[in-house]
């Protein structure tokens, strides 16, 4: 059966309703008046009336919560609504709710609410409607979005505007408030990518299991440092993406004190070989050292000639073997 | 005490057509089994973690190692029997790769015996000589229930120039000790710090007593292989590894020890929310890795080298010099940094290729 097809509108019953009785149906943040609905609502009218449902006695707006709010901001105090049949199939009730929203578009906040809120209130119903919310295909979406529900206000409202992705939302609401929160914060001030605000996630949760310590706690701590500290201070001038690498730094060495301490040490042999700026020894930062590679840059025979007798006495140096060959790294 | 075992509460699952007999038979004196529309590898995921599917294999049953780009591999071939294992090791690489929570055991293993059979036929010189079930289950873990090991046992012990390795973490060998081998079957264990087998290796058979098991299979005269697997660098893991191999050298003095491996734990990066999930408690992903040539994460080079260090220096002290000790999966670097020099992919196949071929002439067919 399509929900949507034997959608019989005579069954629903228009009433003048008080805005102040109407309860959220879906759970959501507190939608936000529009000013370009307020601006139509007055100019026009409200041209559809809100959709309602009567249950246990109160009533529920299925759809129209924004208009709801945009007549309160407008000093309305009553609107029409369309009260739902009771005989109405719980599903197609459902089903009908959703396609009404969804033709406004749901932002990625508002899906992970109402599919964690059909997940937990309808859950023989709700996989049977995630494909009208984007979630048919993906159990992994369907996960993140259920988690990303958990998170706050703060949370919600960065991933409503899409400074925070889904799979990264979904991590932090998992976390504890006081490392959520900063977390955050933190992305907020330097706005790192997906990719990069996932890296962080990880390096904190490693040290925070490895330190014993709370991603909270190591944050603080990184933050208090004077460089990083100075550095957001002084954000505007410095740039936000030099701050981020700064701090990505400090958090990466802290997560990697022997590689940082291993690539630090192979940094100064290859400082100590001297070569021009035109001879380029590069180094696998990963020290796996399957093969290592020379980048030279030559105007001519003369020059290349030039650098052929610098790379032969490079051979011929302790310190070029040694850079190669230490087993110690 | 775990001793490797499978849980008891194992749900056999049976497809139709493997009812009436052969490994469902024999598994059926453990396990009660109830049967199961055909099923293929895209429906084990479905499974839980307590189910036992005798499915129909439809692939290859025999096939390399996959080895792993860039990094040397030894060249054993895989005769594959089955998926997952119920151990739960904290590292366990099968998490990753296959998918599927449930063990499953190929009712059609009789087709799959009669290709080795067939392959095995053919002179030495045109089949590879080395074979191994532990690749993708654990070679032991149901052996008393499917009886496998020993249809394996008599095919190689009827073949000249062909070792089995049957691999585990487990001490179910007693079955097996009484069986013709004639030499060519290499018990192998899986061992590692006392430690590691303690906190990471969830239901494997305690340390001791899989080298109990060692010395017994030594005893009935099969040759024994260890594989140090994964090496786990773990507060103390110099001590830990040198505990390891004291007790080896108290428990297997005068035991014909074919090989050891010794592999750093390395994993794909998708493992470890894998393994986080199921057991937060495991700090193994802690320590600090690099992205390995192959893809997988890795203990940075000079680490590993150190782990190698130890424990071929250690190895070197107790064991016969006939004992081939290699590397598993990796990089010619380690090899030249470790032993001061890189047999390649084809020389390490080649060494322990050799090996093979005195272990099976020692006795004569």
């Amino acid at each position: 059966m399509n929900p949507l097809s034997d959608y019989e509108p005579a069954a629903w019953k228009l009433r003048d309703l008080e805005l102040a009785d109407l309860e959220p149906f879906w759970p959501s943040a507190p939608p936000r008046p529009r000013e370009d609905l307020q601006a139509s609502i007055a100019e026009l009218g409200l041209i559809r009336p809100l959709w309602v449902l009567e249950e246990g006695g109160r009533l529920k707006i299925l759809a129209g919560a924004r208009r709801r709010a945009a007549l309160l901001a407008l000093g309305r105090r009553r609107a029409p609504a369309l009260t739902a049949p009771p005989e109405l199939p719980r599903e197609r009730l459902l089903a009908l709710a959703l396609a009404d929203n969804l033709q406004r578009g749901l932002n990625p906040a508002e899906t992970a609410l109402i599919w964690r809120f059909l997940q937990d209130q309808e859950p023989a119903l709700a996989p049977r409607l995630a494909p009208q919310l984007g979630l048919g295909q993906s159990p992994r979406l369907r996960a993140w979005s259920y988690d990303a529900a958990a998170l706050p206000d703060k949370g919600l409202a960065a991933l409503a505007d899409d400074r925070l992705d889904l799979e990264n939302a979904a991590r932090l609401a998992g976390w504890e408030a006081e490392s959520r929160d900063k977390a955050l914060d933190l992305f907020e001030r330097l706005r790192p990518s997906k990719q990069k605000k996932r890296e962080w996630l990880n390096w904190l949760e490693d040290l925070a299991r490895r330190e014993k310590s709370s991603p909270a706690r190591i944050l603080g701590e990184l933050e208090a440092e004077p460089e990083i500290r100075a550095a957001c201070e002084d954000l505007e001038r410095l740039g936000r993406s030099k701050v981020e690498e700064l701090f990505r730094r400090r958090l990466w060495r802290r997560r990697h004190p022997i590689l940082n301490e291993l690539l630090l040490r192979r940094e100064a042999r290859r400082a100590a070989l001297a070569l021009p700026q035109d001879i380029r020894l590069e180094l696998d930062p990963g020290l796996e050292d399957l093969e290592f590679n020379l980048r030279l840059s030559f105007t001519g025979p003369a020059d290349f000639e030039r650098q052929l007798k610098v790379l032969a006495a490079l051979a011929a140096k302790d310190d070029f073997k040694r850079l190669l060959d230490d087993a110690d790294g | 005490m775990a001793d490797g075992a499978p849980p008891s509460g194992l749900r056999l699952l049976v497809e139709d057509e493997f009812l009436p007999g052969g490994l469902a038979a024999s598994l059926a004196r453990a396990f009660s089994p109830r049967p199961l529309a055909p099923v293929g590898p895209a429906d084990y995921p479905r499974f839980e973690r307590r189910d036992l599917l005798l499915t129909r294999h439809r692939g290859q049953f025999i096939k390399p190692c996959p080895g792993t780009l860039n990094y040397n591999c030894c060249g054993l071939q895989i005769f594959h029997f089955g998926l997952g294992c119920t151990l739960g090791c904290r590292y366990c690489i099968l998490e990753a790769y296959l998918g599927s929570r449930a063990l499953v055991l190929f009712g059609n293993i009789d087709e799959g015996l009669d290709q080795l059979a067939a392959l095995l036929d053919r002179p030495p010189a045109a089949r590879p000589l080395r074979f191994g079930t532990g690749e993708f289950t654990d070679s032991l873990l149901l052996d008393r229930h499917s009886g496998l090991a020993a249809r394996l046992i008599k095919i190689f012990a009827g073949r000249r120039e062909a070792v089995l390795e049957l691999k585990t973490k487990t001490d179910q060998v007693d079955h097996l000790l009484n069986l013709p081998h004639l030499g060519r079957t290499v018990i192998s264990f899986s061992v590692n710090a006392p430690l590691v087998c303690r906190s990471e290796e969830g239901g494997a058979a305690p340390l001791e007593a899989r080298l109990a098991a060692a010395r017994r299979a030594a005893a009935a005269g099969f040759p024994i292989g260890l594989h140090f697997d994964p090496l786990i660098l773990h507060p103390g893991w110099e001590d830990g590894y040198r505990e390891t191999l004291a007790l080896i050298d108290g428990r297997l003095k005068g035991a014909e020890l074919a090989w050891v491996s010794l592999g750093g734990f390395r994993y794909l990066p998708a493992l470890k929310e894998v393994m986080l999930a199921r057991f937060p408690g495991t700090g193994i992903y802690d320590a600090e890795f690099v992205v390995g040539g192959d893809g997988k994460m890795r203990y940075p080079r000079p680490l590993r080298t150190r782990l190698y260090r130890l424990l071929v220096s250690g190895l070197r002290k107790i064991l016969p010099p006939e004992t081939v000790i290699y590397l598993c999966m990796e990089s010619p670097r380690l090899w030249r940094d470790v032993f001061g020099r890189d047999p390649g992919s084809e020389g390490l196949t080649a060494a322990l290729d050799r090996r093979a071929r005195q272990l099976a002439a020692r006795c004569p067919a």
